[in-house]
C-alpha cells in the first residue's frame, strides 16, 4: 500500500505542477474534474481504490500551492489567496527580480510545510477539538470583524489634488466605492449562487466554481491581453535577498494567517495573511512575499489536513469540501498518509521549483505573455463550459464583470470574497435565509 | 542580485509603451485614469475605457439578468435514487411519503431541529428542517406525520457513507397531503407494519406507570376485539398529573402511533399526547362491536391463536379459585372431548358471574382472549356477559349427581368428562397444592377421589377419613393416565361410617 501512496503522490505533485504554471487554471477546478472521472470510471466498473486518489488529491493540491507562485508572480494571475503576493511581486518583476521573488515565496512554501508537517500536524488532534469547542459559538461574529476589517482598510486612492469640492470628494471615493461596490455586488452574486444557482443540478458540487473563475480568473487574463506592459529582462542568481528576521518574520506571520484561514469558515489564505501582516506589523517586502508563501502552504494544506484530523469533525476549503462528497476519514491511519503525502508533495514540489520558473522565464522572455493568457483564458473557459455547460458560462461572464471592477477602478480584488463571505457570515448570524427570502431567492 | 534602483522609477519602465506611463511624472500607472503617483489625468486609450463600460454592465446588468433567470428557473423534480454525490449543493424537489413520527431535537424544551424521513418509490432521504422552520410548520400544522405525503424544495448535503440529506429552506417549500393513519385492530398487526403509523382503538386493560425520575416509558394495554396491544409513551413531566387522571382502566382510547419492536414483542409508540384521544368510560357496551370468532375446537386451538377472540363451547371440568387476598386469576378447566383449555378470570368478573357462576360440569359457551402463560394456552374472560351456559340446571344437577351407582370397575378413560356417581371405602390421603386426594376402592376396583379446597367446605373435607365408606359424585378425570372423580360441591358427597 505503501508504495501505491508514494506513487499517486508523486503523479498528484507532478501532475498539478504541469498545470499550475498555466495562469488562472485553479486546482479546486481540476479535482472537479478528477472526481467526474472517479465516477465515471466507477459507472464502468473500474473503482479506483481510497489509497490512490487521496495521496493524488493531496500530492496536486500541495504542489499546486506551491509552484501556483510562479504564475502568481511572473504573469500577475493569483488566485485568490495570493492577491497580495501581486503588488511586491510585480514590483519585483518589474525590477527584473521576479525569479528572486518567486524564490522568496518558494522558500515561505517551504517554511510553511515544515510548520505543517512537524508543528501543526503533531498538535492538531490535541488542540484543535478544544479550539474548536471554544470557539464554534463565535465563529459568526469574527467572521463580521474580518469583513468590517476588509472594508475599512480599503482606502481612498484619490482626491489629494486640485480644489476641495463634490469633484474632489467623488475623485477620493471613485477607487473607495468601486471597492465597496465590488463587495456588495459579489455578496449578492453569492447569495444567488448559493440559494438558486442556474448550473444544471447535476453538477451542483461545481456551483461556485464559475464564480471563482469569472472573479479572479478571468478579469487577470483579461487585463494581460489589454494591457501593453512589457515584461523586463529578469535576472537569476544562486543567493536570495533575504535576511533571517525577515524570514522568521514570515514564517511566523504567514504560519497565523494560513492556520486561522485553514481553520475559520469562509476565510481563505489572502485574508488569514492581511490579518495576519496587520496583527505582526509587518512592512519588509521580502518578509511580505515570504509569508504569503508559508500562508498559502499552511493555508492549502492545512485544511486539507484538518479534514483528515481523527478528533475533528472539521471541512474547510474546497478540496475537502469536494472529497467529502465520496471519502469519510477513518482514523489515524488516513491522517498520516496524509500528513505523508504532503511532506512528499511538497518535497517534489519545491525540487520542481527552481527549473519550472526558469522555464517559465524562458518561455515569458520569448513568448509575448498576452498569449499565454489568451491560451489560459481558453483553457479556463473551456473547462467552465465542460463541466457546467453554458449556464456556468453565463455565471463566470457574471463573475467577470464583477471581477473587472478593481481591476480596473484601482480597489482590492479582495473585495470579490464577498461572494464567500456575506453569505456565509448570514448564514451563520441565522440571517442567511431571512436575507435570501426578502431578495425573492428562497 | 540585487540591482541599483532609483526612488522614483522602476527598473522596467524602460520597456513600457508610453500609455501605461504616466505622461507628468513618468511612472508605471496600468489602467488607471489617475496617475497614482502625482495625480494627473490620464486620457486612457479606448480598450480600457471599453473594458471598463463593459465590466460595470456586465456586473450589474449580467447580475440582474441572472438574479431573474434563477427566480424564475424550475427545481427540478427528482427521484431520490437518482441523487448523486455531484449534485452537493443543489437545491431540488423529491416527492415522497413520511417513513416515520418527524424527529424533533430539543434542549432545555427549545426546539432546534427536525429531521423527517421521506421515501419515494426509490430510496429514502433525511430531510433537515431548522428551528424557524419547524416553528413555521407547526404554526402552519403542516408538520407532517407519517404517512403523509410531502413535495418539498431543498438543498441537498451529501456526504460519503451517509444516507443523502436535503435542507428545507423555508416552509412554503413544504406542500402537504395529509394521510389520516390506517385503522386498525390489534388481531391485523404483524412485523411488515412496523415504523408505521396506525390508529388503533380500544379499552384500557391495564396501565404500567414507571417510578418517578425513571426513563422508562408508561404502558397502557389496551384490547380490542382481536386482542390486547401494549401501547407506550412517555409523557412530559407537565403533563403526567393530567394523563393519571383520565387514564381508567376500562376507558375507551384511541390512540395514534407507529408500530414499533422491543424484546421481540410487537408495540405501539405514541409520539404526541396529542394522539391519545379519551372516549371516555365505557359502559360494556362500548367495547368493539367486532363479533368474535366462533366455531373454534378447544383442541385446534393453537399459539398462533395469541391475541385473538375466539368464542368456545366446553364443560367447566374444575375451577380454582386463589386465596383470600391474593392478586392471582380465578381458573376454571374447560373440556371439549378430550381437549382442555384453561380459562382465566379476574375476582372482578368472579363477583359479577355470582350465583349462576362457573360450576364444575357445567356446559358453557365463552368469549374470550387467547393468551400464553408460561407456555400453556388460556383464554381470558373480561366480561361476565361473555359467559353462556347452555344447560339448565336442573340437568346439570342430573349430569353432575346422577341418581346410578356405577362400580367403581365400570369406570373407563374413555368416559373422561362425564358425571358418574360411585361408593366405596376411603384410602389412605395423600395431600396435593389447594386439596386432597383419597383412593376410592370398591371390590371391582379403585378410583381416586379430588377434593378441592377452594371448592369443598373445610367442614365436608373434614368428613373423609381412612377406612370410611363413602358415595360420590363427580365428573371423571384423567391426571397423568390416572383417572380422577372429582366433587363439585358439598352435597356430592355422602360419608358413612366406617365398619369396625
Amino acid at each position: 500500500m505503501i508504495h501505491i501512496v508514494i506513487l499517486a503522490t508523486l503523479i498528484g505533485a507532478l501532475l498539478a505542477s504541469l498545470l499550475a504554471i498555466l495562469p488562472g487554471l485553479h486546482v479546486y477546478n481540476l479535482l472537479g474534474l478528477i472526481i467526474l472521472m472517479i465516477y465515471a470510471l466507477q459507472e464502468q466498473g473500474l473503482a479506483i481504490g481510497s489509497e490512490f486518489y487521496l495521496p493524488l488529491m493531496a500530492g496536486m493540491v500541495v504542489s499546486w500551492a506551491t509552484l501556483n507562485t510562479i504564475p502568481s508572480i511572473l504573469l500577475g494571475a493569483p488566485d485568490e489567496s495570493a492577491l497580495f503576493m501581486v503588488m511586491p511581486g510585480q514590483k519585483y518583476l518589474m525590477e527584473g527580480r521576479g525569479y528572486e521573488g518567486v524564490m522568496i515565496a518558494t522558500l515561505g512554501s517551504l517554511g510553511g510545510a515544515f510548520l505543517l508537517v512537524c508543528v501543526i500536524a503533531p498538535l492538531a488532534p490535541f488542540l484543535l477539538p478544544i479550539i474548536q469547542e471554544v470557539i464554534a459559538a463565535h465563529m459568526h461574529w469574527i467572521l463580521w470583524i474580518i469583513i468590517t476589517f476588509i472594508l475599512m482598510t480599503e482606502w481612498p486612492k484619490g482626491g489629494e489634488h486640485g480644489q476641495a469640492g463634490w469633484r474632489k470628494f467623488g475623485d477620493a471615493w471613485k477607487t473607495l466605492g468601486a471597492g465597496l461596490a465590488t463587495f456588495a455586488l459579489s455578496g449578492l452574486y453569492g447569495f444567488i449562487l448559493l440559494y438558486r444557482s442556474p448550473v444544471s443540478v447535476e453538477v451542483a458540487f461545481q456551483n461556485i466554481m464559475p464564480a471563482f473563475v469569472g472573479l479572479f480568473a478571468i478579469p487577470w487574463c483579461l487585463l494581460d491581453i489589454f494591457s501593453k506592459a512589457q515584461i523586463p529582462k529578469q535576472v537569476t542568481g544562486d543567493s536570495l535577498d533575504i535576511d533571517g528576521d525577515a524570514m522568521l518574520h514570515g514564517l511566523i506571520s504567514g504560519g497565523l494567517g494560513g492556520s486561522f484561514a485553514a481553520f475559520h469558515p469562509a476565510v481563505t489564505g489572502g485574508v488569514g495573511g492581511l490579518l495576519a501582516g496587520h496583527a505582526t506589523n509587518q512592512r519588509d517586502e521580502r518578509a511580505f512575499i515570504m509569508s504569503q508563501g508559508v500562508s498559502k502552504m499552511v493555508y492549502y494544506a492545512g485544511a486539507l489536513l484538518f479534514f483528515f484530523v481523527p478528533t475533528l469533525d472539521l471541512t474547510r476549503g474546497g478540496a475537502a469540501w469536494i472529497m467529502q462528497n465520496f471519502y469519510q476519514p477513518s482514523g489515524y491511519s488516513d491522517y498520516f498518509m496524509i500528513i505523508g503525502s504532503i511532506a512528499i508533495a511538497a518535497a517534489t514540489a519545491i525540487f520542481m521549483m527552481i527549473p519550472l520558473a526558469k522555464a517559465s522565464l524562458w518561455i515569458v522572455e520569448r513568448v509575448n505573455y498576452r498569449y499565454l493568457s489568451g491560451t489560459a483564458l481558453l483553457i479556463i473557459a473551456g473547462m467552465v463550459f465542460g463541466i457546467t455547460g453554458w449556464r456556468g458560462v453565463y455565471v463566470m461572464l457574471v463573475g467577470t464583470g464583477i471581477g473587472l471592477l478593481p481591476v480596473l477602478f484601482g480597489s482590492r480584488r479582495l473585495n470579490c470574497l464577498g461572494v464567500l463571505l456575506l453569505p456565509m457570515a448570514c448564514n451563520m448570524s441565522n440571517m442567511g435565509d431571512k436575507f435570501a427570502s426578502a431578495l425573492g431567492l428562497l | 542580485m540585487k540591482e541599483e534602483l532609483s526612488n522614483n522609477t522602476l527598473l522596467g519602465d524602460g520597456y513600457q509603451p508610453s500609455d501605461i506611463k504616466c505622461p507628468n511624472c513618468g511612472q508605471f500607472s496600468g489602467p488607471r485614469s489617475r496617475c497614482q503617483h502625482c495625480g494627473s489625468s490620464l486620457n486612457k486609450r479606448m480598450s480600457i475605457r471599453l473594458l471598463r463600460y463593459a465590466a460595470i454592465c456586465l456586473a450589474t446588468l449580467g447580475l440582474a439578468g441572472l438574479y431573474l433567470m434563477s427566480t424564475h428557473s424550475q427545481t427540478p423534480t427528482v427521484p431520490i435514487d437518482s441523487i448523486e454525490p455531484t449534485m452537493n449543493f443543489g437545491r431540488v424537489c423529491v416527492e415522497g411519503k413520511i417513513l416515520a413520527e418527524p424527529y424533533i431535537k430539543k434542549v432545555k424544551g427549545k426546539i432546534q431541529y427536525a429531521v423527517i424521513k421521506v421515501a419515494d418509490k426509490t430510496g429514502q432521504l433525511s430531510l433537515f428542517v431548522k428551528r424557524n422552520q419547524v416553528k413555521s410548520l407547526i404554526e402552519s400544522d403542516k408538520l407532517p406525520r407519517s404517512g403523509d405525503i410531502i413535495k418539498v424544495v431543498g438543498s441537498l448535503n451529501l456526504t460519503a457513507n451517509e444516507e443523502a440529506k436535503m435542507y428545507l429552506r423555508s416552509a412554503e417549500h413544504l406542500e402537504l397531503k395529509r394521510i389520516p393513519p390506517r385503522e386498525i385492530t390489534s388481531g391485523m398487526i404483524s412485523r411488515d407494519m412496523l415504523g408505521r403509523d396506525l390508529s388503533l382503538q380500544g379499552t384500557i386493560q391495564k396501565i404500567r406507570i414507571p417510578e418517578p425520575k425513571s426513563n422508562r416509558p408508561w404502558k397502557i394495554d389496551l384490547r380490542d376485539s382481536d386482542g390486547t396491544l401494549t401501547v407506550v409513551f412517555w409523557p412530559k413531566d407537565h403533563l403526567q398529573k393530567r394523563f393519571r387522571k383520565r387514564l381508567k382502566k376500562g376507558g375507551l382510547l384511541r390512540v395514534r402511533a407507529s408500530l414499533t419492536s422491543y424484546a421481540g414483542k410487537l408495540q405501539l409508540k405514541v409520539e404526541q399526547a396529542s394522539d391519545m384521544e379519551f372516549l371516555g368510560t365505557p359502559q360494556t357496551e362500548d367495547l368493539p362491536k367486532t363479533e368474535p370468532k366462533s366455531g373454534v375446537k378447544i383442541g385446534d386451538i393453537t399459539a398462533d391463536h395469541e391475541g385473538e377472540w375466539l368464542t368456545i363451547k366446553g364443560v367447566v371440568e374444575s375451577i380454582q379459585v386463589p386465596e383470600a387476598g391474593s392478586k392471582a386469576p380465578h381458573k376454571a378447566v374447560l373440556r371439549q372431548g378430550d381437549d382442555r383449555i384453561t380459562v382465566v378470570y379476574w375476582d372482578s368478573v368472579a363477583k359479577k358471574i355470582g350465583e349462576q357462576g362457573l360450576e364444575t360440569g357445567r356446559e358453557c359457551c365463552l368469549s374470550g382472549v387467547i393468551d400464553i402463560f408460561r407456555g400453556e394456552l388460556q383464554i381470558k374472560l373480561a366480561r361476565p356477559s361473555d359467559l353462556k351456559f347452555e344447560t339448565k340446571t336442573q340437568d346439570r344437577e342430573t349430569q353432575t349427581n346422577p341418581a346410578q351407582i356405577l362400580e367403581i370397575g365400570e369406570l373407563a378413560a374413555t368416559s373422561s368428562g362425564e358425571a358418574f356417581q360411585v361408593s366405596g371405602i376411603l384410602g389412605t390421603p395423600r395431600s396435593i397444592r389447594g386439596g386432597v386426594i383419597y383412593p376410592l376402592r370398591d371390590e371391582t376396583g379403585s378410583v381416586s377421589i379430588l377434593l378441592w379446597s377452594n371448592q369443598l367446605s373445610r367442614t365436608t373435607i373434614e368428613q373423609f377419613g381412612e377406612g370410611k365408606k363413602a358415595t360420590v359424585s363427580g365428573i371423571l378425570k384423567i391426571w397423568k393416565g390416572t383417572m380422577e372423580l372429582v366433587p363439585a360441591e358439598g352435597k356430592s358427597i355422602k360419608i358413612e361410617k366406617a365398619k369396625e
